[in-house]
This record gives C-alpha cells, structure tokens and sequence, in this order.
C-alpha cells in the first residue's frame, strides 16, 4: 500500500513537471518565433494613368531572426502593376527583442476605369516557409489623362502614424492658377466606413491660395491602415471638372507594450 | 479544536487591517491639512472640470527630410525616418500639483518617451522641390481649477484657473511641393 501511494505521487510529480516545463518553453519558443503583419488596407485612390501609388505594411517581429526573405506582389488587378517592394528596418523599439520593418509596395495605375483591388497579397519567402500577407480592399478611379491646367496643391498632410487610432483628417492649401475665381464643390472618396463630413462649397479668388480641411467621421471602428486619394470637385466659370488631391497614408501601429501582449497571442490577431 | 486559536488569530489580523484602513481613509489630502494659524484660515486648490475637447495637430512643425532647392528628379523618394522624443505635455495656469493634474486627465502629463517618424513623398516632375515635415497629434483636455479659502470652519469657492493637458498620440506628417529654385 505504502510503495503505491510512493509511485502515484512519483508519477504525479513527474505530471507537474511535464506540464511545466512543456507549456512555459513552448510558450517561450512561440514568442521567440513570434511575427505579426498589419497589412490590411482599406481605401481610395483617385489619380491618373502611370502614376505611382505607395502602400505601407507593417512587418513585425520578436526574437533573432531577421528580415531577409524574397518579397513579391501577387494577385494584382489588370488595372494596376507591381512598380517593386522595398523594406525599411524600424529601430524605433526599446526592447531589442521587439523589431519593425515597414515594407513599401509600389503600385503603377496603368488604363483609365474603376477597379478594386481586394484579392492581392505580398508573398514573403524564407528560408523555411512561405507567407501570403494580404494587402486589404482599395478602390482605384483612374481617371483619362489631365487635359490642361488644373487648381495646384502646394502643401498638405500626406499621413499619420502612431500607436493610437485617431480619425484622418484631410488638409490641404490649394492655389487657384486661373485668372477667374474657382468654387470647391465637394472631396469625395468611396471608403466603408468612412465619409466626409458637412462639407461647405469654397471660392477661390483668382491666383489665390487657401486652406481646406477635410473633417472625415467614421461609422464603424477604425481600422489600422488607410489610403485615401480623393476626388475634388470644383467648377471653373461654368465647366466642372475634377483632379485627385493628394495621397493621405493612415496607420496605427502598436507600441512595444502592447506588442509583447500582442505576439504573446498571436493567433487572435493575425492578419489584422 | 485545534482550529480555534487560528481562527482568533486570523480574526485579530483583521481587525488590525480593518483599524489600518480606516486611518488612512480618514487622512487628509495633503493640499488641504494647512490649518496652521489660530484664526482657523487655509487656502487651496481643486480640479473643478475635465472637459476632453479632441485632436489636436499641433502647428509646430519639424523638417525631416527634402530634396535639394533646385528640386529633385521625377520618381525620387524624399524619406523621412528618425526617430523623435515626443512627450504628453500641459500648458496654461497650472494651481494644483503636477501629480494631481495627471491622475484626474488620467496620463502623466510629463512623461516623454521615443517614438520613430517615417513617412516618404514621391518627386512628380524634374525639378519639383518637394519637403517632409513631421508634428504632432495630441488628445487634448482642458481643465479648470478652483481656489478655495477656509476661515473659521467656512469654506468659501473663489476664482478659477485653466490649465490644458495634451496626450501624445501619433505624428502626422506635412508636405510642401513647389517649383524647385533654378541654378
């Protein structure tokens, strides 16, 4: 009786320690090997055949492992075509075991027409696996070729980033080159989600300049990635015509507190 | 009954905690307790109001990058990728203390850390100049305090004074584009 009892908590001891060891050092290993991509990109993007559109996607990691990989663009829609990939290393986080790279994806609008680009992916190869990340859903409005002169964009906001969501805010100090006034007459852009918010019509005076801030609400939560190139709106006497303004990069990034929870569970937040 | 005596002792362990407890929730905050001279006169300041009031782009802009004056070649990249100590912040007529302020807006209102700035601009055309700035996005509050005066066992509201809190959030980035100088 005495000799069962020694060999149920032998074997009970050796349980605990099994379960120990086994669940801390693969919970251990899962966060060495940990990655996470914030890559889905919601947006619009109104411009002109052969123009260049860069997306930002966000490549993060823990552990020693490093950023070397074949980086490709997968998946295009015809009316657009990969202009190349290009890795920036983030050196930004206190903890080295936390590193970031922003990979840019250049994409060229090649015919005139509407198009939406929801299926393309970045194709990652490494040395032992193969990743598709998703690029998101991002409406195209190519429009013909500019016929002539057209209103100019002399400064504005091209982006936000930070570790907080905050609604975008579209600004931009637009210069009237003709020599009769200009009336803004809408910015439009086709994003769920997101719209423009009572927006007044504006007069520019002839070879004048002024500043137009563009308040966007949003109908649903925010999400972490957004390109918006708008169309704006305006008549010239008694033509109406339109141009796209300026691209308007959006992105929140966690900090590294929230990474080290973030990569602890990897599983709920991939592909977000 | 072996239990009993622990049972006395756990019960004698609570009470002291209990008694401990009520000690300190009866102490007086610290701004408060001045009741020094013998006509019964103190004076003091509280927060009266948090009132959030939204983003805030802060209009301080930093250079980040350009090409040169003459301009830049079509398809060039101006890269902007530093990193930059940013902090919460506050400004205006600050009466209570710096800790107070913090715990009612609910951050450390001086607490800086650093956060990396990267954002890039395509040139359009040869010999457009084209610059990136970085600046900041804040969450912003204001807050008002009051000043309060204690004499003889009356307290009496007085003036008030504004104080705004900026929580830091994000970088947004301005973008300058014009015709670059001719050589």
């Amino acid at each position: 009786m005495r000799g069962r009892n020694i060999l149920i908590i032998g074997i009970g001891t050796l349980l605990v320690l099994f379960f120990y060891y086994g669940t801390f050092t693969n919970e251990n290993q899962t966060f060495l090997k940990g990655e996470l991509f914030i890559s889905n990109i919601t947006g619009y993007v109104a411009g002109y055949p052969n123009e260049t559109v860069n997306l930002n996607i966000y490549w993060i990691k823990a552990g020693d492992s490093d950023f070397s990989a074949t980086l490709g663009v997968r998946n295009l829609p015809s009316c657009l075509e990969s202009g190349g990939v290009s890795l920036i290393r983030d050196t930004g986080y206190g903890d080295s075991r936390i590193k970031e790279a922003a990979i840019s994806v250049r994409l060229i609008l090649k015919e005139p027409g509407r198009c939406v680009m929801k299926n393309a992916y970045l194709e990652i190869q490494q040395e032992n696996y193969t990743e598709r990340v998703p690029l998101g859903r991002i409406e195209f409005d190519i429009l013909e070729p500019a016929r002539n002169n057209s209103l100019r964009i002399t400064s504005y906001v091209g982006g936000s980033i930070g570790p907080e969501p905050a609604v975008p805010t579209l600004m931009y100090t637009i210069l009237n080159p003709f020599n009769k006034s200009v009336e803004i007459l809408n910015v439009t852009f086709n994003i769920p989600g997101l719209k423009v918010s009572n927006f007044e019509s504006m007069e520019i005076l002839p070879e004048k300049t002024i500043n137009l801030t563009i308040a966007i609400t949003n109908t649903t939560k925010l999400g972490n990635l957004y390109i918006i190139r708008p169309l704006i709106v305006y008549r010239v006497g008694t033509e109406t015509q339109v141009m796209p303004a300026e691209t308007y990069l959006y992105a929140t990034v966690p900090d590294e507190n929230k990474l080290m929870n973030m990569l602890g569970n990897k599983k709920n937040v991939r592909g977000s | 009954m072996r239990w009993k005596p622990l049972f006395a002792v756990l019960l004698g362990l609570l009470m002291i905690g209990v008694m401990a407890g009520n000690v300190n929730a009866s102490a007086i905050p610290p701004e408060k307790a001045q009741p020094q001279d013998a006509g019964g006169y103190w004076e003091y300041w509280e927060v009266e109001s948090v009132t959030y009031l939204g983003e805030y782009y802060d209009p301080d802009w930093t250079s980040c990058a350009s090409t040169p004056a003459w301009g830049g070649n079509q398809g060039d990249y101006v890269v902007c990728y530093t990193p930059v100590t940013v902090s919460n912040r506050y400004y205006g007529n600050l009466k209570v203390t710096v800790d107070a302020l913090s715990i009612e807006v609910g951050f450390d209102v001086t607490q800086s850390f650093t956060r990396v700035a990267g954002y890039h601009a395509i040139v359009q055309y040869d010999g457009q100049y084209v610059e990136v700035f970085y600046a900041d996005v804040y969450d912003k509050y204001r807050v008002i305090q009051r000043h309060y005066v204690h004499i003889d066992g009356q307290t009496y509201a007085g003036e008030t004074a504004t104080v705004y809190a900026l929580e830091w959030k994000r970088f947004y980035f301005p973008v300058i584009r014009r015709d670059g100088n001719i050589q």
